[in-house]
């Protein structure tokens, strides 16, 4: 049985809901190799004592780290890494991040501030949403 | 999924006050229940009647199918009242071996694993310990008689931030270990914002909401636009609180549709602030914060 | 559950039974002192010329025993029977007892059976010592209906015992709070007691009525001389020969008569008493006209814990009340009272049971 290597913490000011914060710290600590293939995730029990939160929250981050392939669940047993992360959608996206910087670039040349250039990308976001709802 | 508590029509009047009005409730099992409510909303009526301390003035209540009275119909019910009252006179160990005499499905092991973990002395005297780790006592009490229903009322209200923290971290473990349904009261939603997963908020002796945390969250939204009319909003919108300003409008909806008007702004709302909303009756009262979406 | 009750009332009951075994020693050790002496004077003299000289060289132990004999009753009733339920009220533990898988009648009747037994028996033994101390003098002394012999003797303080108990129980589950409870246990024991001396024990029995001839007793009593030694005079009136009542009567050296012996010729008396020889009846009368009342209180506790709104101040108030860190959510109650559905707002009629909140 694989010894439990990391431990969770819960930002409550966040606004990230506590298992979306479990998901994404999961992910971390694999992308950033803390957690290696057949180590094992603190146990349910574990983890809601450490955290005092409900263990369906726990339960549910972990169901979908399942199903993203990362861990699988042995029963009785526990959770355990089975996959690296390779964030190959990041690396795959290279070229639209160079597109996105070089607008960046001119935006910030057009004399926008960054708050300025947030509301303007969130505005277009927003449009674009409700365009394809609709 | 069966209901591990079910109320109809449920009303509890002490003399000429009535502390509960009408309360229909189903609870599901395997959850935890958040009830909220401000002080004297009738929470601890509730819950007093659902362990069988009070009767009802009227409407039906049954606690694991049966109307819950002291003795045999309580032995799946385990209760952590108000205050976390223990025993002054009697030490640690006194209290689980009071456990064990009034209670068939005592787990002896149980009990003395958790207090052992807790780190607390057997001999110690239940007026000797800390606020928090009386609460712990009662709650080991509680626990360790295998209850299919873990009832508390307003458990962490008297604790302080650490105390508070210890006992929701012990509530969990047990919860994550047990096959066992819970519902706890507090006056605070920052208290059971983590915890609970179902949610009852009581107000003026009544229930204003009750349903799944997630649920609630996803069909709740703070928009802010324009001035709209009241009157021009869509059908299926349920205004929970509404303020205005010549220019402004901001609403917290109940929909379980999208929002499509482009001229509101959405922002996901907190429970707090969910909450709240439901306490507050009337507008403008509130100030709500969202966390944009 | 036995152990359940036993346990909350092992530190008073110890406390109670270490004092009556100190006192049980001083009783024996003193006790066969007196009895030593006593047999010495049946041989010799009148014992009876003797009634509290044998006990008068241990006047601590008198004190001590009448002192005992005469509060136990209450002493247990007002440490045993008043917190029996309202320290459990008081400190909100009856919260936990009350919804573990024993039934609150059951819960109640063991406790009642156990310290409630605890409570007779030190009230038992106490007497018993009594009664065996003083029963040399008691032998000799014929005004055994005397209320500092009667009620400290025999059976009778078992009756108070049960009576003070279950007083204390019961004021404690209607007050809910120990030293109201202690205090109005006492304030009933005492009142009942005088009541029952006062007015009914003397009518326990019709009593036996003489009218004739005046016959003066030891010191010129009405009673004794025609009526049977040790009996308790409830009336008694002197008629001179006129036939007007006589409260003194006055004879000198001067007067003829005295030399004659026949200064009370044509003098008549009434007399109403109780035989000495209803001792036992009354013991007997009194002691189950308590128990009779003991039962009705502790039969009345059991219809009152089983379905009625019960007092006692639930959670420490100052406890919950105490200001914390986290921000609170505005009381409701006080805010918006007075319109809460068109119902009366909470008045004074507010009950106690749930404490801070309900």
């Amino acid at each position: 049985m694989g010894e439990t290597v990391i431990e969770f913490h819960l930002d409550a000011r966040s606004g990230v809901s506590p298992y979306r914060q479990i998901v994404d710290q999961v992910r971390r600590a694999v992308r950033l190799g803390m957690l290696r293939e057949g180590d094992q995730l603190p146990t349910v029990k574990e983890a809601v004592g450490q955290l005092a939160i409900n263990p369906n929250t726990v339960l549910k981050a972990y169901k979908e780290l399942e199903h993203a392939g990362l861990v699988s669940a042995r029963p009785g047993v526990g959770t355990f890494v089975t996959a690296q992360v390779h964030d190959e959608t990041i690396a795959a996206h290279g070229p639209l991040r160079r597109d996105l910087v070089e607008w960046l670039d001119k935006a910030r040349s057009a004399g926008l501030d960054d708050e300025s250039i947030e509301a303007l990308f969130r505005d277009a976001l927003q449009d674009d949403m409700t365009q394809g709802v609709a | 999924m069966n209901a591990v508590l079910e109320a109809e029509g449920l009303s509890k009047r002490y003399g000429r006050r009535w502390a509960l009005t009408d309360c229909d409730l189903s609870i599901p099992a395997g959850r935890v229940v958040g009830l909220v409510g401000p002080n004297g909303a009738g929470k601890s009526t509730l819950l007093n009647m659902a362990v069988g301390l009070l009767p009802p003035t009227e409407g039906r209540l049954d606690v694991l199918g049966r109307t819950p009275k002291a003795g045999a119909a309580l032995a799946g019910v385990g209760f952590v009242a108000q205050g976390t009252p223990v025993y002054a006179g009697l030490s640690v160990a006194d209290h689980l071996r009071l456990g064990r005499h009034l209670n068939p499905t005592w787990d002896q092991g149980l009990a003395d694993e958790r207090v052992a973990r807790l780190r607390l002395d057997p001999a110690q005297k239940g007026g000797k310990l800390s606020g928090g780790q009386q609460a712990q006592l009662a709650l080991t009490v509680a626990v360790a008689k295998r209850p299919e229903l873990l009832v508390l009322d307003e458990p962490v209200a008297s604790l302080d931030p650490l105390a508070r923290r210890e006992f929701l971290q012990g509530l969990m473990e047990i919860v994550a270990d047990q096959d066992v349904s819970v519902v706890l009261s507090s006056h605070l939603v920052a208290d059971l914002e983590r915890v609970c997963d179902y949610l009852v908020v009581l107000v003026d002796s009544r229930v204003r909401v009750a349903g799944d945390v997630e649920e609630l969250l996803a069909t709740h939204h703070l928009l802010s636009g324009p001035f709209h009319d009241m009157d021009r909003l869509p059908r299926d919108w349920e205004v929970i609180h509404a303020s205005h300003t010549p220019r402004q409008s901001t609403l917290l909806v109940r929909t379980d549709q999208p929002i499509l008007d482009p001229s509101w702004t959405v922002d996901q709302v907190g429970l707090e602030d969910l909450v709240l909303a439901y306490m507050s009756t009337g507008e403008g009262t509130l100030r709500l914060t969202g966390t944009e979406r | 559950m036995t152990w359940v009750a036993w346990r909350q009332v092992r530190t008073q009951a110890l406390v109670i039974f270490g004092g009556l075994a100190l006192l049980a020693a001083a009783t024996v050790v003193t006790g066969l002192q007196i009895r030593h002496v006593a047999e010495g004077c049946a041989a010799t003299v009148d014992c009876s010329q003797l009634v509290g000289i044998t006990t008068s060289g241990f006047t601590w132990v008198e004190l001590l025993l009448r002192g005992a004999a005469l509060a136990m009753p209450v002493i247990t009733g007002m440490f045993l029977g008043a917190p029996l339920i309202a320290r459990e009220l008081e400190t909100g533990t009856h919260r936990m007892v009350w919804t573990q898988a024993v039934s609150r009648s059951r819960w109640l009747a063991v406790k009642v059976l156990v310290v409630g037994v605890v409570s007779v028996l030190a009230s038992g033994l106490t007497s018993w010592m009594t009664t065996w101390w003083f029963g040399p003098d008691d032998s000799w002394q014929m005004d055994k209906f005397v209320d500092s012999i009667f009620s400290i003797r025999d059976v009778v303080p078992l009756g108070y015992a049960a009576f003070a108990f279950a007083v204390g129980v019961t004021a404690g589950l209607l007050m809910g709070r120990v030293l109201p409870a202690m205090a109005t246990t006492l304030v009933t024991f005492v009142a009942a007691r005088m009541v029952v001396q006062l007015l009914v024990r003397p009518r326990f029995a019709t009593p036996l009525f003489y009218a004739g001839a005046f016959h003066p007793g030891p010191g010129g009593s009405v009673k004794d001389g025609a009526i049977p030694a040790g009996s308790w005079v409830a009336d008694g009136q002197i008629f001179d020969p006129s036939g007007h009542p006589v409260q003194v009567l006055r004879f000198g050296p001067g007067d003829a008569c005295v030399a004659t012996n026949t200064c009370l010729n044509g003098y008549t008396q009434r007399v109403q008493y109780q035989p000495w020889t209803r001792y036992w009846p009354f013991q007997w009368t009194e002691t189950g006209l308590f128990v009779v009342l003991a039962l009705l209180l502790i039969g009345f506790c059991f219809w009152w814990i089983n379905g009625h709104r019960l007092p006692g101040r639930g959670a420490p108030v100052a406890r919950v009340a105490a200001p914390h860190a986290a921000p609170r959510v505005p009381d409701e109650r006080t805010a918006r009272d007075g319109h809460v559905d068109g119902r009366v707002p909470a008045g004074s009629d507010e009950p106690r049971l749930t404490g801070v909140d309900r």
